[in-house]
């Protein structure tokens, strides 16, 4: 029993081993896409090294976008090996290296996010990467790999070409080893695409391609200069150029890609060359199979202590480092050359056209006037569109059948480019119907030859209908205003109204009305004069408002008044019907008199006031009544109130 | 006395007068008859002394532009057919006589493309000037009545609203119009417009003759223009003509 116990114990440790460690295995197990940097402090001068492993798995690669870190795909690599595995047996892995220049614009701590790699089934994503992008330092002389860190990436421009680093910087060659023979196709070389049969005057596009060897160090490269005979091709230029990485027969290239246009001249095989100019810079003992050579001053005499140090540890164990690193590097002048001979054939005579213009591509028509109700003699827009592919340079206007009763003049015209060998011709015509006898713009023609057809095609518009009004363009008679009726009649009829013969009165002034020195003057006038009846009229307005509000104060304050006198009266009170009374004559008079109300006094009333009037009087007993007088009873307070008020209401 | 020698005066006054119309009329008729007898110069040259002693009428521009055309100087006939228009604006016979001798030459005018243009093509500068002082004095004209007497406030504000708005329009376009009261005519047949004003410079296109054209500055003997197409180049003085006889 014990036995037996032991036993299960046993296997069950060992299951549990088992287990445990294919648990472990799984978890420890290689990641699927690692990205690593060569550094943690860049130099702002130098590229940095990223490498990308990706394991066991096939898939689109997904670079981040890190603003001021620029990314170069320098290589890739494919590595299979077989694994044993604890519960399948031998297993082949394949890992697969992309390794990528980084290269930042400024100082500072960059964070790398997760490079993503997109499969059928799942998106897996590395580790973020991040570093410090540090002060510059002293460029070396040779250019060369700075203690197996980071690599420098000088520049090289086209003439005319955009300032690009990196795409053909490179380090001194890592894979151009020393005593290898170098041809000068493995450096750089052109390739052509393009339609080598073509016809006489057909436009054709043009890919030509200068493929530069990452691995080289590029010092120099002029403009591809090219020479052709009979047949037409623009000079390059830096402008176009469209600069990638590509794989081309397994290895990363730098590529220049310049799209362009040719046609055939001539008829007959024509060759075209082109010539490009390089100057790259590699070890002496890397014989290329043409160019010269120079010395150059990099060599183990001139290299600092630091950088022998840096070149020793750059390379692995298994290399020679003196046999290598400091072998005397040399420049060379190299010039890639490629020729492509196309076959230009003449256009059929068979079925040409008699009005064929030299148009030759694939081309579409269109028409359209700028109104279709016209009246005679009105000039009208004829609008035609060719559009397509082709030699543009040959589209010329359709003609119009003759019409003795349409008048064409000469068309302007105009060329939109949407593409390389594509655009958008279009024919601006001035057209006089003359009569009504008109009913249609006739038809427009245009041929041109099809090469991919191998016949000429004629595109044809339907007639465009027409409204003519109107008797026409014919010279009508006007009936004559005034005498010499014979001399007028004899006017040529070419011409359809008479001369005038009244000569009328007379001008030295020739200038339109806003000119003449008579309309400026009436329009001054005329605004002063207006502002000025306004402004008078305004301010006789405003006097006569500001003269009702003071009457309509007046008349208001004297209800009150008179209301005190007529309350001091109910009352019997004599003092105070006297007071109320003085006060109300005080505001009624204070204007005529030309003082505040309360200084007006007897004295100002006698001046203003006859002396039988009733308001002196009672001003007068107001006066005394305040030194100790009399006052009024309440008989005489009755007979006074009624001449008060008639009296101070009377006042104007 | 005093009497009787004034009224020798006026006599004297009215008789020289008298002449001097009377040979203006001859100088104009036998100009005319030079015209119809097809001696297109001759007339020319007489209708030029007309202009030089009398002034210019819609009538004698008239007829000089059509014995310039007879002649076939098209540019100077175009040039003095817009004279009289600019003289005469709803004169019907110049303006046929122009727009027809445009058309024979192939001389048409851009369509006006914004309705700006559209609208301050209704009606020619002269007729936007007198609109605008039509309106000013008929504002006085309410202002001094107003003076005068009372006028029912409606009718005034009617009136002021009618005036303000004629103003506002007829200002808008005569300022819209203003460039074209400095138009010229291309006269010469061979007017080429520069890149330059220098003699020898490249040439942005050849000017037809009769063509309108804006100036816009000037430089020794080059005129800076643009045409109704909106091209601008330099053109030789000596090619154009100004429309007010600057």
């Amino acid at each position: 029993m014990k036995t037996l116990f032991r036993k299960n114990l046993v296997l069950s440790f060992l299951l549990a081993l088992l287990l445990v460690s294919g648990a472990v295995s799984t978890v420890l197990a290689a990641p699927v896409i690692t990205a690593s940097l060569n550094t943690d402090k860049l130099p702002l001068n130098q590229a940095g090294q990223l490498t990308v492993i990706i394991t066991s798995k096939e898939g689109k690669l997904k670079m981040p976008e890190v603003k001021g870190l620029r990314f170069n795909l320098f290589s890739k690599k494919v590595k299979s090996s077989s694994i044993i595995s604890n519960i399948s047996g031998n297993k082949k892995n394949i890992s697969t290296s992309f390794i990528f220049r980084v290269a930042a614009e400024e100082e500072g701590k960059y964070t790398i996010p997760p490079i993503r790699l997109i499969t059928t089934d799942k998106n897996y994503a590395s580790t973020p990467v991040t570093f410090e992008v540090v002060a510059p330092v002293k460029a070396a002389k040779n250019t060369g790999n700075i203690g197996g860190t980071t690599i420098q990436l000088p520049s090289i421009q086209l003439p005319g070409m955009p300032f690009s680093q990196g795409i053909i910087g490179q380090s001194a060659p890592q894979q151009v080893k020393s005593g290898k023979t170098m041809q000068e196709s493995d450096i750089a070389f052109f390739t052509i695409k393009t339609k080598q049969n073509i016809y006489e005057g057909e436009n054709v596009p043009v890919e030509i391609k200068l493929c530069l060897n990452p691995e080289i160090h590029f010092l120099d490269l002029s403009m591809p200069r090219i020479a052709a005979e009979d047949l037409s091709i623009p000079p390059l230029d830096g402008k176009g150029v469209k600069e990638d990485n590509e794989e081309i027969n397994g290895k990363i290239w730098h590529t220049l890609t310049w799209q362009t246009t040719l046609s055939g001249i001539k008829p007959g095989k024509h060759q075209l060359d082109i010539t490009g100019q390089v100057t790259v810079r590699m070890p002496a003992t890397s014989k290329a199979s043409s160019g010269q050579q120079q010395r150059s001053h990099r060599d183990i005499f001139n290299a600092s202590p630091e950088e022998i140090l840096a070149e020793m540890m750059s390379h692995s164990i298994f290399d020679n480092p003196f046999a290598d690193s400091f072998t005397p590097m040399v420049r060379k002048d190299l010039t890639p050359k490629k020729s492509v001979t196309f076959t230009v054939e003449a256009l059929p005579e068979k079925g040409r056209p008699v009005n064929f213009t030299g148009a030759v591509g694939s081309f579409n028509l269109k028409t359209s006037v700028s109104r279709d109700k016209v009246e005679a003699g009105d000039p009208l827009t004829l609008s035609v569109e060719v559009s397509g592919k082709g030699n543009f340079k040959s589209v010329t206007m359709p003609k119009l059948a003759d019409n003795q009763s349409i008048k064409t003049y000469p068309p302007t015209e105009k060329f939109i480019s949407v593409g390389l060998n594509a655009g958008k011709k279009t024919f601006d015509q001035g057209i006089i119907i003359k009569n009504s006898s008109v009913t249609e713009l006739p038809a427009v023609s245009f041929n041109y030859f099809d090469p991919e057809k191998k016949t000429y095609v004629t595109k044809s518009t339907p007639p465009i209908p027409l409204t003519v009004i109107g008797a026409g363009y014919t010279p009508q008679p006007v009936p004559q205003k005034n005498t010499t009726d014979q001399a007028a009649a004899a006017v040529s009829t070419d011409h359809p109204l008479p001369l005038k013969f009244d000569l009328g009165s007379t001008t030295t002034d020739l200038r339109p009305m806003p000119r003449r020195p008579w309309f400026i003057f009436s329009c001054i006038v005329a605004l002063l004069a207006a502002l000025a009846a306004f402004t008078f009229r305004h301010i006789h307005t405003s006097q006569r408002t500001a003269r009702r509000s003071v009457q309509k104060q007046l008349t208001s304050r004297l209800a009150g008044d008179l209301a005190s006198v007529d309350k001091a009266q109910q009352a019997g009170d004599g003092h105070l019907f006297l007071n109320t009374c003085r006060v109300a004559i005080q505001n009624r008079l204070a204007g005529r008199c030309g003082v505040h109300a309360s200084a007006v006094s007897s004295s100002n009333l006698r001046e203003i006031l006859p002396e039988d009037s009733v308001l002196l009087e009672v001003f007068q007993m107001a006066e005394n009544a305040a030194y100790g007088g009399e006052v009024p009873t309440d008989f005489e307070m009755d007979q006074l109130y009624p001449m008060i008020r008639k009296a101070l209401e009377d006042i104007k | 006395m005093n009497k009787n020698i004034l009224i020798g005066i006026i006599l004297f006054t009215s008789i020289v007068f008298q002449a001097f119309l009377s040979s203006a009329a001859t100088l104009f008729d036998e100009a005319n008859t030079n015209v119809i007898a097809g001696n297109y110069s001759r007339a020319i040259e007489q209708y030029n002394q007309l202009i030089e002693e009398q002034g210019s009428s819609p009538a004698l521009l008239y007829n000089l532009a059509r014995a310039f055309e007879e002649n076939g100087q098209r540019g100077l006939a175009i040039l003095n057919y817009s004279r009289a228009e600019s003289l005469a604006p709803g004169d019907a016979e110049i303006i046929s006589a122009l727009d027809r001798i445009r058309k024979a030459n192939g001389l048409f005018e851009e369509e006006a493309q914004s309705w700006q243009h559209r609208f301050t093509s209704l009606l020619n500068l002269n007729h936007w000037s007198e609109l605008l002082l039509g309106a000013l004095l008929c504002y006085t004209a309410l202002q001094l009545l107003l003076l005068l007497r009372s006028v029912d406030k409606k009718v005034v504000v009617i009136i002021s609203t009618l005036c303000a708005l004629v103003t506002a329009v007829s200002t808008t376009a005569i300022a819209l119009q203003w460039q074209t009261m400095d138009a010229m005519i291309v006269v010469s047949d061979s007017a080429k417009l520069r890149l330059s004003p220098i003699k020898g410079s490249d040439v942005v296109r050849g000017i037809r003759e009769g063509r309108k054209v804006v100036p816009l500055k000037q430089h020794g003997d080059f005129c800076y223009v643009e045409d109704s197409s909106g091209t601008k180049g330099w053109v030789e003085k000596k090619a154009v003509v100004a429309v007010d006889g600057r």
